[in-house]
């Protein structure tokens, strides 16, 4: 098996490496840079548990190899907020009880951001059906909705303002 | 995961020598069915070339009476595409119902038609905008494309470049999807041009299918058409775990009914 040279910036830093081509981005994520806040939650690439950011797109990173990555930009959950500084969309969660086991929760905040990105996508049934691909077995998806839902206005009000 | 090669050919010619020079090698675009597909040990290639590279594979061109598609168009790129949603707008809303999102960031056009999954979504459109398809080697017409499930005519390497369609005066989808994946139970592709109706139907058999009956008929005449009449036998619609051959029947049937209504002479 031949090695795979690849240059990638994962959460603002850049790693260059030459790895096995059957790597994916998700094992690489975890048990390589020890990044565990994107979470393995299903082995069918269904769940979204995984996705992280790629370029400011989501992709389930569960479902991409790591030599697809070259010389691209990877944010995952921990790249987003600091403890004692969130991110907004975390404060949304936070504040809307957006969350109950949280092992969804990384996946969803992508999947929030990049909707957050597209205007004119604002309606809750909107919001639903972009999280399809997300599931939350807790089933608590009305505060996640809603949790989104505040996020969006906020970030629609101070868009506005600019 | 199974170990495998990785390569990235930088023009359709590299790729294709690469393919011949490989044991069991498998093309990789978005990677969204091969990859999940390595992963369960249904699929273990020697080696994987990724075409991603190949700059001719991208993009999105208008012509005159037609628009060609790059095979490496992800379906959010076909979804957002002006061009698309202003002339061929059934494509754009089709490419924003695969799937969810995180997969239509990375799954591909070219890649779908050629895994010639049976409940895909663009075979229909494809079949009803009498697309062309354009490989390394030769054009193919759509019609002579899609042989059964998850059979193409490609040969052993050949590689699809992009896609051609003709544009259209109407165009719309409708499909009744599977709730956990999304591919379709049925999927209606409806085209109107100069008045006259193509219908093709994916998901309800082994393969994509145009419905001969209501072919070229004028608009006004397919809407009056009784659907009823129409023998489904000879299309041999699939009676499996998501739905019985009725049920599928009557779920084109519907969906037809419902395309059509909106439709208005103009």
């Amino acid at each position: 098996m031949n090695k795979v040279k690849v240059n990638i910036k994962i959460n603002q830093e850049y790693i260059s490496k030459a790895v096995d081509a059957n790597i994916l981005l998700s094992d690489f994520l975890r048990y390589n840079l020890k990044l565990t806040g994107t979470h393995i939650g299903c082995d069918t690439s269904q769940c979204g548990s995984c996705i992280i950011m790629l370029d400011d797109k989501c992709v389930k990173s569960c479902s991409v190899l790591l030599a697809q990555c070259n010389n691209k930009n990877v944010v995952t959950v921990e790249g987003l907020g600091k403890i004692d500084k969130l991110h907004k969309v975390q404060e949304a969660f936070k504040n809307n009880h957006g969350l109950q086991c949280g092992f969804c929760t990384p996946g969803i905040l992508f999947s929030a951001l990049e909707l957050s990105m597209r205007k004119n996508q604002r309606s809750e049934y909107q919001i639903r059906k972009f999280l399809d691909g997300n599931f939350c077995r807790c089933t608590g998806y009305h505060n996640i909705v809603k949790s989104i839902k505040s996020f969006l206005k906020e970030k629609d009000l101070v868009n506005e303002k600019v | 995961m199974k170990k495998f090669n990785y390569h990235t050919p930088k023009n359709l010619n590299e790729g294709y020598e690469l393919f011949k020079s490989c044991d069991f090698p498998q093309y990789l675009a978005g990677g969204m069915t091969i990859l999940p597909s390595i992963k369960q040990g249904l699929a273990s290639p020697s080696d994987l070339i990724d075409l991603s590279y190949i700059n001719e594979m991208h993009g999105i061109t208008e012509h005159t009476n037609s628009i060609t598609l790059g095979g490496l168009t992800t379906h959010n790129e076909v979804a957002q595409s002006n061009i698309i949603i202003n002339k061929v707008p059934g494509l754009a809303s089709l490419a924003s119902e695969i799937a969810d999102n995180a997969v239509r960031n990375k799954g591909t056009l070219g890649g779908s038609i050629c895994n010639a999954d049976p409940a895909a979504d663009y075979p229909a459109a494809l079949i009803a905008l009498n697309a062309k398809l354009t490989t390394n080697l030769r054009e193919i017409h759509v019609k002579d494309f899609f042989l059964d499930m998850f059979e193409t005519s490609l040969y052993e390497g050949e590689i699809l470049k992009n896609i051609t369609l003709s544009k259209v005066d109407y165009s719309c989808y409708k499909k009744f999807s599977s709730q956990a994946s999304k591919y379709a139970i049925v999927g209606v592709f409806t085209s109107v041009n100069k008045k006259k109706v193509k219908v093709s139907i994916t998901g309800a058999s082994n393969k994509v299918f145009l419905l001969d009956e209501l072919d070229n008929l004028y608009l006004d005449k397919a809407k009056e058409f009784n659907l009823d009449k129409i023998n489904f036998n000879k299309y041999d619609i699939n009676n499996d775990i998501n739905a019985s051959a009725d049920y599928r029947v009557s779920l084109i049937k519907s969906l037809i009914k419902n395309s059509l209504k909106n439709l208005t002479h103009e």
